[in-house]
């Protein structure tokens, strides 16, 4: 409410400032006649009245702690407003601020709150003063608190009411269906009300609020209606860790993961000692874990030599095995033909799959152990041995690899079939049958759709299966780099890296190989080039920014990138400058105070929209660190979309404490009468102001990482013309229709109120 | 009493017809010592400096799981091994196992014992054995660097102290060196490569130790880790090496907040946005590495980071 006053007038300014602009445009631009700025403004010594000194004394009474001075002096310009009032002058407008000095004084946060809420009801409070009241009021335990319930309670509401009208809503033209649609969606909602957490986010963010009231005020009359609900919510939230990390134990029990299944359940235990899921889930993963451990010691010991025993016949052999260029293969051989189905005979074909692989025949080995891998472990004691690599992803790449794009292919060709069910049924931590019960009428309405999926394969993404594939590529590469596949894996990894734009990458896996193609990797590294200079220009840290460009005709020689590497290197030394904290020209029409004498002081006819004294370019003003500033002006017989003319000039240290005062001051009040006009922090900026203020600035911080590029840009800059505003109502009207089960339909939607910023540590 | 025999009686055939609890034939004990030595023999000529070592059927250490199964065949087929025709092959294995666990020194003995017992292995396990002795010297710590250079803090003689601890480290590395040389085309450059990089990480940890104890410690510290990033980035621990930097980078964000409250007028928003944008450009580095754990490490290091960043107001750090 407060606020539309103000929002009136920057709109009113917005236009003015659209009104000069395209003037400004249609005029060609020509030299600014006279300075930009106005050398060191001078202003008449202002004389201190009595409500300047009474206000002095306030402030000085409040900061020493003297009540009585305090309201002495609160009196005294109660006074002063009242006799100006009375003689029809305008008052002094100090009286709420007076006020709220005096509240400040009060001891207590709660006690400041109530009087807060007090002044709220004045009249005479200026805006922006008001706004920030109005949030000061708001900070409390107890009203933070009440706000998250609400929030979670219209969540709760919202959800249910939304379960039913969107059936309802979509079924206005296929009535016969509508008792379909709602119990399908009542279904659906049953599941989510099962899944969801005991104590739901925004009531976790409530418990917060209410212990850090009780902590601050454990004597408050509240505490004693307070802790009856934190013990519940504490039980809730206890609940719901608990049911986390029996979630998490489930999954791995289903894995046959009997480690983690233990650490969770254990975890759920802490938690909630005594609980009988967890303690189920425990036993089971423990008795797993010794089971597990058991055998493993078992597979260490060594079994009785059987009677009919030779080690003489193995010795061949083993000596084979463990010297250097020993004869494996035709020792393993003659194993094997003494005795093809003796005892030794898997650990001749083992050996065999070994000479096989050393010598450069990575195929055969690779089947001769998968065949191994297939005997009976009970009969063939290599078998499991065969079986620990042919298994292993890493050294079996090159199957690891065919199996991921195996995968990967029939992801796509399931995209295609079923949609978004290609990766199997929604979790909902229930039985899988179930669940695909539960996503069958989803299931077949996306079968439906398949001929519209068909023609969008084409542009499909990546599945997150590729991941896989490209994953056991590098695998394969790495270990194999001229393995018998490495060509057909190599242009793969290429295709694959290309694709998603990394094109550095994909020319870093084509040179490697030994046969490469000269052409395809010129235009590799052309590519490379540019998506260097791309990274180099995007990347904020000045040093590092020309450490990437100089790089470049380092690694990309002969490619366009290194000219425009070059040219953006010589860019970065003309105009590097330890600041670039900018005020566009938006920025400064509508906040006239910034760009005037006591802010900027630039020259009026550089903002007054007649490009024929010269006119400021959009880009609008830059401090450069120290006291040097940089002005754009529309260049010469150019337009403002051309480049601007720049100029430097030196301010002195008083104008630019002033300036930046200003900007600060300006940009605060902005933030408080305009929601849209966040105020934005930035630490490097605010240094840098913080030392102009103190006359520091010529002690200059040539660090990349001291540099701010903050830019104050106008509302219009920012939000164009006219701005999207956001509907204040708490449901929205959708407007539905589907090619899936051909519905077409209207209905209200409860709109979810927005997590706050600090949601993420209730997570 | 009756009625408790007769319920024996009655439940002895289905007690008797009941099956023993399956035992799965994978877990079954070690047969031979071809079955070991054939296994060990297919992970020796493994690059163990870039790939993780191998691990057998049970997730175990191939290389240990083979030196506990050659020491229980040598105990349970004692009888049967009486003969000595695979003496020297079970002490060679056993040495190539050795070597891989780092127990340089049992290597070199059980590559002695080969040579006596088997005329045929005799020339390679002396030659085996000359390598363990070697790699035995250069990776014999000697006392507690970090521990010496503390009371030589103490003691005022710092500067000495880290000039001969250097000094030890850079002949380690250059033993190595000489020993890599004459062990090329062979698995044991991949054993002496893994030494060196041990040797280098060793005199990281010794710098990052001392950081607080040196003049620009800080400094030293983070280019010792740097230096072993860069010389091993092929190594298997690359991911590790590129993690320790980044939690020195972490632990220096930290101090220095701790230090500097951003709160205060000492806080530099300029020096805490290089700690921060160091040590989260490089957890991001390992965080994007597929299919390795440190990924996951990486990718909640740098999570629990930005959450330590958070305790800083916006407006002394702007992420």
């Amino acid at each position: 409410m407060t606020a539309s006053r103000p929002s009136r007038a920057r709109a009113a300014l917005a236009l003015l400032a659209l009104g000069l602009s395209a003037q400004a445009c249609r005029t060609p631009a020509a030299t600014p006649l006279g300075p930009p700025l106005e050398r060191d403004p001078r202003f008449a010594a202002r004389v201190p009245d009595v409500a300047d000194q009474t206000a002095a004394e306030l402030a000085a009474a409040a900061l020493a702690g003297s009540p009585s001075q305090t309201a002495n002096a609160l009196r005294r310009m109660q006074a002063i407003d009242t006799v100006l009032a009375a003689s029809e002058e305008p008052t002094t407008g100090l009286v709420p601020v007076s006020h709220d000095l005096v509240n400040s004084t009060l001891g207590g946060a709660r006690a400041y709150r109530s009087a807060t809420l007090e002044l709220l009801e004045r009249d005479d409070i200026e805006p922006a003063l008001y706004e920030r009241l109005a949030q000061a009021s708001l900070d409390d335990p107890l009203v933070l608190a009440d706000q998250r319930i609400r929030d979670a309670w219209i969540i709760d509401f919202g959800r249910a009411f939304n379960t039913l009208a969107d059936p309802i809503g979509r079924s206005v033209l296929t009535l016969t269906l509508a008792p379909y649609r709602i119990g399908r969606a009542l279904i659906e909602y049953a599941v989510a009300l099962r899944q969801q957490d005991a104590l739901p986010l925004q009531r976790r963010q409530a418990l917060a609020h209410w212990k850090e009231f009780i902590e601050r005020n454990p004597d408050a009359p509240e505490v004693a209606e307070l802790r009856p609900k934190v013990e519940a919510a504490e039980a809730r939230l206890r609940e719901t860790q608990r049911d986390q990390a029996l979630r998490v134990a489930d999954k791995a029990l289903g894995k046959e993961d009997v480690r983690t299944a233990l650490v969770f359940a254990d975890r759920a235990l802490r938690i909630v000692p005594e609980d009988p899921g967890a303690l189920e889930r425990r036993d089971e993963a423990a008795a797993g874990l010794l089971a597990l451990r058991a055998e493993q010691r078992r597979s260490l010991e060594a079994a009785p030599a059987p009677e009919d025993a030779d080690p003489a016949a193995a010795r061949p052999l083993a000596l084979a095995l463990l010297l250097p260029g020993g004869p494996v293969e035709s020792e393993a051989g003659a194993l094997l033909e003494r005795d093809p189905d003796g005892p030794l005979a898997d650990e001749a074909r083992y050996s065999l799959s070994i000479a096989h692989g050393e010598a450069g025949q990575e195929t055969q080995m690779w089947d001769e152990l998968e065949e191994l891998a297939d005997e009976s472990p009970s009969q063939w004691n290599m078998a499991r041995h065969a079986s620990a690599l042919t298994l292993d992803p890493r050294r079996n790449a090159w199957s690891a690899f065919r199996a991921a794009r195996r995968h990967d292919r029939s992801n796509r060709a399931l995209w295609v079939l079923v949609g978004p069910f290609y990766a199997g049924a929604r979790d909902r931590q229930l039985p899988q049958p179930l669940e695909w019960a539960l996503d069958a009428p989803s299931l077949a309405e996306s079968v439906m759709s398949t001929p519209v999926r068909l023609l969008q394969l084409p542009w499909l993404p990546a599945l997150p299966s590729v991941q896989a594939v490209a994953a056991s590529a590098r695998d394969y590469l790495a270990r194999y780099p001229d393995g018998e596949h490495a060509a057909e894996v190599r242009d793969w990894l290429v295709d694959y890296e290309g694709d998603r734009g990394n094109w550095i990458g994909a020319m870093t896996i084509a040179e490697t190989a030994p046969d490469a193609d000269l052409a395809e990797i010129d235009r590799l590294r052309r590519l490379a080039g540019k998506q260097a200079y791309d990274a180099a220009i995007h990347e904020k840290n000045r040093s590092l920014r020309v450490g990437m460009l100089r790089l470049i005709p380092e690694r990309f020689p002969g490619t366009p990138a290194v000219e425009a590497a070059d040219a953006q290197l010589r860019n970065e030394v003309e105009f590097a400058s330890a600041q670039s904290i900018r005020l566009s020209r938006g920025f400064l029409l509508e906040n006239p105070r910034v760009a005037g004498p006591r802010g900027l002081a630039l020259a009026p006819g550089l903002l007054d929209g007649d490009a024929s004294n010269g006119e400021l370019h959009p880009d609008g003003v830059s401090l450069l660190g120290a006291r040097q500033i940089e002005i754009c002006t529309i260049a010469p017989g150019e337009d403002e979309k051309g480049p601007p003319h720049r100029a430097q000039e030196t301010i002195s240290a008083e104008q630019l404490a002033r300036l930046v005062s200003e900007v600060e001051e300006t940009d605060l009040r902005n933030s408080l009468l305009d929601s849209d006009d966040k105020f934005a922090p930035n630490a490097q900026r605010d240094v840098f102001f913080e030392r102009a203020r103190l006359g520091l600035a010529d002690d200059v911080d040539t660090r990349a990482t001291a540099t701010s590029e903050y830019a104050y840009l106008g509302m219009r800059e920012r939000y164009g013309l006219v701005r999207a505003r956001e509907s204040i109502l708490p449901f929205e009207l959708v407007l539905s229709g589907s090619l899936k089960d051909f519905s077409l339909g209207a209905f209200p939607r409860i709109k979810e109120p927005r997590q706050t910023p600090d949601a993420i540590l209730y997570k | 009493m009756i009625r408790s025999r007769a319920l024996l009686v009655l439940s002895a055939p289905w007690l008797a017809c009941a099956s023993a609890p399956e035992i799965n034939p994978t877990y079954a004990p070690t047969e031979n010592v071809l079955e070991v030595v054939a296994v060990l023999r297919r992970h020796v000529p493994d690059d163990t400096y870039r790939f993780d070592p191998a691990r057998d059927f049970t997730g175990r250490n191939v290389y240990r799981s083979s030196l506990l199964r050659l020491e229980n065949l040598e105990t349970r087929q004692a009888d049967a091994l009486r003969a000595g025709h695979l003496d020297g092959v079970i002490a060679f294995a056993k040495g190539r196992a050795l070597e891989r666990l780092r127990a340089f020194d049992l290597a070199a003995d059980a590559y002695r014992i080969a040579a006596e017992r088997d005329p045929e292995l005799r020339a390679e396990a002396l030659q085996s054995a000359d390598v363990c002795v070697a790699l035995q010297a250069s990776s014999d710590g000697g006392p507690e660097l970090t521990e010496l250079a503390t009371r030589a803090a103490a003691e005022g003689r710092l500067d000495a102290e880290i000039a001969s601890a250097v000094r030890r480290f850079d002949e380690s590395a250059g033993a190595l060196e000489t020993v890599a040389e004459s062990v090329q085309q062979t698995h044991y450059a991949f054993v002496v490569q893994e030494e060196i990089e041990r040797i280098d990480v060793a005199r990281a940890d010794y710098f990052a130790a001392l950081r607080r104890l040196i003049p620009d410690g800080d400094v030293r510290a983070a280019a010792e880790r740097q230096r072993v990033a860069m010389h091993h980035h092929d190594s298997k621990n690359s991911s590790r090496h590129l993690l320790s930097l980044a939690e020195l980078y972490a632990d220096l964000a930290e101090e220095y907040v701790d230090a500097n409250p951003p709160e205060s007028l000492r806080f530099d928003p300029a020096r805490f946005q290089e700690l921060i944008d160091t040590a989260a450009r490089v957890y991001e580095m390992v965080a994007t590495r597929d299919g390795t754990p440190e990924k996951l490490e990486a990718s909640r290091r740098l999570e629990a980071f930005l959450a330590f960043a958070l305790r800083v107001d916006r407006d002394r750090f702007t992420p």
